[in-house]
């Protein structure tokens, strides 16, 4: 029995339909992410979830109780918001202590909970503040508490971590997924940041223009994703050209070197031109006891990063592709122009397309 | 675009240095330019109120006292400023309720837009339609002869007058002056309802709040400081209305403004030590409440970021 | 919070409205009632013939323009300089230009008569044209705030020190800068403060009274008491003017200074930016 359900949403604001026959099961206590560009419908799910929109169609179900027709104040749902929405005119305890206020808690249980609360998001003595008074990361933070204070069923997050610093951010995250584990509420996460989606969830839906593009883990959506859409989306992703030889046996050749690929388009003929898609890092640069396929080339740009140096490489035939390699103090990185050899193996590559093709098509 | 246009500036400078007699003739130039603006308000502003100040503190000997101050507080001048305190604060108390929820509706109160823009609009001519024309446009309204005064007494058979009601009143006087408060307190309170983020009612409602649990716990105390504010610029507006009431009342109607008045054109008083006086507490009502306004101004911005 | 057909909004601008038309109409209608027994325009006949309506209001015409004239040559040079080369005067400035809100009319003409009368220095009050000088200046100071308030958010809307300190860069003298970038930018901001001036000082009654001047403001109370229609017809005349300087005014003051009526500034602009 799954703790959240959606059937078949749909939701449309004068012509345009945002959300299109959206349906989603979750099991209690998954930390779910909506991943996708802006104007996906994402944050049209979330808030048709919270209660602020309503579903042209479809229903809503939490913890088996039918929520469609429920106002968002009935819904017992903690929302955090991207610019943190807190109330300006009181401190943090009393934003943290509201939704006790209201519900007609004692001030003693208030006063408990809110303590409890800021500890837990690691800003105890701060009950005094107001949100002038404190950082962005505080002030979600504090946001934080205030929705989960009065124990909601489920805990929607509205990008909650894109309007603050990058260094904020990756620390902010994994403190979210800290207390949504040691509460174990069903969390329902919104972003366009790829990262940060695959770094704490447990699974991912990835939409576009109103419908799920994949639901599944993050180890899934990234090494076997079901669409090119979603291949091209997260992360990055070479390609490497080639002809089709034998399309029966899913035989193609690239220069003189014959691949035996996972898949081929069905309508791939023998001396079609294709593309292979591969992840970067499932290409190395050959040290002479390599398996599967080579390919040599020359370095065409190569830029250090730091721990990682990322190289340009040209195979010829317009396919530059890119490589990284870890830093190592005792190597320095090739200069550009110097020849290389790439090996891959043909189980590492994601997709195949008909060459022609548009790349998200 | 500035940023680029700025460091084309600097770049052509910086490769060709500005000789040094032009440095110098632009500095005696910076403060020539501010001259005619400071010996202007200096001269037709600054000394002739310190001149009604140093006045209200002297006898008509030249000699320092406190006596003209505290002649403010015998029975005819206490009651004008008494009186006029009373007006401002009606006048300007139910132009700001009536102006609160006016923007209230307008804004929030899910009606069409084009509203919105009629009421500003109209807002910002009624808002400067004050003085003479307004008292006449009442007088045909309100006066004893007035269209609704004559509706209401043949078609609906209530006579305002006889009820004791007169436009030349108190409150006659608080209803005329509502037609520019209301106005300026929409235009004023505009921006502190629009700055009330949708974000902080749907925080609210997730976190069980009702409608009214909203308005009173975030809702209106967000909006506190900017009302009272308001308020504040209302009275001080109402404080120095002149115009409006001799064009109404004659000079029957004995609120500061009209006694200075008359003050000034027949030394009424038999002291115009006392005059320097009036004028001299006048400001400073005007003072205290500007200031108090603008501190409530600081405080509001400071919530709405 | 769902909620279906906003009674209470729509209440409670019917109720305004209502408050804000019914004089309006009352006053039009009353207007019209002069002649016993029909509607007639003759008020506004009457109103319109009086050679007293023809002589204050000119009179009154007259010096608003002076005034808008003369507050405009004190304030728009100001402004500029302040922005320009005088940041740190800036908060005496703006702190000067919002003293006419705190001190009141009748305060001021009163410092004014006393300060300027038969026997001080500068004795204004003693001769006519001193007087009419004394009037103008007056609502000079009553429209300051206005004017500052005008023209220098129309130069902070096109950021003048970086367009100056770039008109010059590229060779153009200070007064090429002022008449070819800085004039035509700030030029509709002038213009809205124009009006506002105006309509403050047309029908302006203290000043006038006290300083006894033949101006439109105490015309109209003197009407007040001698007639009972004609002021009806004053007031709709002069809500039908305020309407339209204060609509001119918002159409000048929202304007950008590169839209309509300017064509010459864009081309202008990009010419003399481009490198």
């Amino acid at each position: 029995m799954s703790f959240l359900d959606l059937h078949a949403i749909n939701k449309s604001f004068g012509p345009n339909t945002v959300v299109k026959d959206f349906n989603l099961s979750l099991a209690r206590g998954k930390f779910v992410s909506f991943l996708g560009p802006s104007g996906c419908g994402k944050t049209t799910v979330l808030r048709i979830i919270a209660g602020f929109e309503n579903p042209s169609s479809g229903t809503i179900h939490i913890d088996g109780q039918d929520v469609t027709g429920l106002t968002a104040s009935q819904r017992k749902i903690g929302m955090v918001f991207q610019a943190y929405a807190l109330f300006p005119n009181m401190n943090a305890a009393g934003n943290v202590g509201f939704g006790l206020k209201v519900a007609g808690a004692s001030r003693d249980e208030i006063e408990a909970r809110v303590a409890e609360m800021l500890k837990l998001v690691g800003l105890l003595g701060f009950e005094k503040r107001f949100p002038f008074e404190l950082s962005g990361g505080q002030q979600q933070r504090v946001a934080l508490a205030r929705a989960i204070a009065p124990r909601p069923r489920m805990l929607l997050l509205d990008e909650p971590l894109s309007a603050l610093d990058a260094k904020i951010r990756v620390s902010l995250r994994a403190q979210i997924r800290e207390i949504q584990r040691e509460l174990g509420i069903t969390t329902v996460f919104v972003t366009h940041d790829q990262e940060e989606a695959l770094s704490v969830s447990d699974d991912i839906v990835v939409m576009h223009a109103g419908l799920i593009e994949q639901h599944g883990n993050p180890f899934d959506i990234y090494n076997r994703p079901a669409t090119p859409f979603v291949a091209d989306f997260i992360g990055q992703l070479n390609t490497l050209h080639a002809e089709v030889a034998e399309p029966s046996r899913n035989m193609v050749r690239i220069g003189a070197a014959e691949l035996n690929v996972p898949s081929l388009p069905a309508i791939a003929r023998a001396g079609d031109r294709v593309a292979l898609k591969l992840r970067p890092e499932s290409m190395r640069l050959a040290n002479g006891h390599d398996r599967g396929i080579a390919l040599s080339g020359h370095v065409a740009h190569a830029s250090f990063l730091g721990s990682v140096v990322r190289l340009g490489i040209d195979l010829g035939g317009g396919d530059v592709v890119k490589l990284d390699s870890f830093n190592d103090r005792q190597t320095l990185p090739p200069e550009v122009g110097a020849p290389l050899t790439i090996t891959f193996l043909v189980d590492d590559i994601v997709s195949t397309q008909m060459a022609n093709q548009q790349r998200s098509a | 675009m500035t940023a680029m246009i700025e460091s084309v500036a600097n770049d052509v400078r910086v490769g060709q240095p500005i000789p040094t007699r032009n440095i110098a003739a632009r500095v005696s130039w910076s403060w020539l330019g501010a001259i005619p603006y400071f010996a202007f308000t200096t001269l037709f502003m600054l000394i002739p109120v310190a001149y009604l100040f140093i006045g209200a503190f002297q006898n008509q000997q030249g000699e320092f006292t406190f006596a003209n101050l505290i002649d403010l507080t015998s029975p005819n001048i206490a009651a004008s400023y008494w009186l006029s305190i009373r007006l401002s604060f009606a006048s300007a108390a139910i132009g700001t309720i009536a102006g609160l929820l006016l923007a209230y509706a307008v804004i929030m109160g899910g009606l069409p837009s084009w509203l919105r823009h009629a009421f500003t609009t109209f807002s910002g001519v009624a808002s400067n339609f004050a003085g003479v024309p307004l008292a006449f446009a009442f007088i045909a309204t309100l006066g004893r002869l007035g269209l609704v005064t004559i509706i209401l007494k043949q078609v609906f058979g209530i006579d305002l007058y006889a009820s004791g009601f007169t436009l030349y009143s108190f409150w006659g006087l608080a209803l005329t002056y509502l037609y520019f408060q209301l106005p300026l307190m929409l235009l004023v309170i505009t921006p502190a309802v629009e700055g009330l983020k949708p974000e902080w009612r749907e925080a609210a409602q997730s976190l069980g709040a009702n409608r009214a649990q909203y308005w009173l716990e975030v809702g209106l105390p967000v909006l506190t400081p900017s009302v009272l504010g308001c308020f504040l610029l209302l009275f001080a507006n109402a404080f120095g209305t002149l115009a409006t009431v001799i064009a109404l009342t004659g000079s029957n109607f004995s609120v500061v403004p009209i006694v200075l008045f008359q003050q000034i054109r027949g030394n009424v008083l038999y002291n115009p030590n006392l005059g320097y006086a009036i004028a001299f507490g006048m400001v400073v009502i005007m003072v205290l409440s500007n200031t108090l306004y603008l501190v409530l101004r600081a405080r509001a911005e400071r919530w709405q970021k | 919070m769902k909620h279906g057909f906003p009674i209470a909004s729509t209440l409670i601008v019917f109720v305004a409205a209502a408050y804000f038309l019914v004089p309006l109409y009352a006053t039009f209608q009353f207007s019209l009632q002069m002649k016993r027994g029909e509607l007639s325009l003759a008020s506004y006949a009457s109103v319109l013939a009086s050679a007293d309506f023809i002589n204050t209001l000119s009179y009154s015409a007259i010096a608003s323009f002076a005034a808008i004239l003369f507050g405009a040559i004190l304030v728009v040079p100001t402004a500029y300089w302040v922005r320009l080369k005088l940041q740190k005067l800036r908060p005496a400035v703006e702190f000067l230009s919002l003293l006419p809100l705190i001190i009141p009319p009748v305060v001021l003409v009163f410092g004014h008569i006393r300060l300027f009368g038969s026997s001080s220095i500068l004795p204004l009050t003693m001769t006519s044209t001193g007087t009419d000088i004394l009037l103008i200046v007056g609502y000079v100071v009553l429209s300051l705030p206005y004017m500052f308030r005008a023209v220098d958010n129309g130069m902070a809307a096109i950021d003048i020190a970086t367009l100056t300190e770039a008109a010059e860069s590229l060779g153009a003298s200070r007064l090429r800068t002022i008449v070819e970038i800085i004039f035509p930018n700030v030029r509709s901001a002038i213009v809205a403060g124009a009006f506002l001036t105006f309509s403050i000082s047309l029908g302006e009654f203290v000043l006038a009274s006290l300083l006894n001047r033949p101006a439109f403001g105490p015309y109209m109370v003197q009407l007040g008491e001698d007639r009972a229609y004609e002021p009806a017809a004053l007031a709709i005349l002069s809500f039908a003017l305020t309407w339209i300087l204060m609509l001119l005014m918002q159409l000048f003051a929202t304007r950008k200074p590169n839209q309509r009526l300017l064509p010459r500034f864009g081309t202008g602009q990009s010419r003399k930016l481009a490198p």
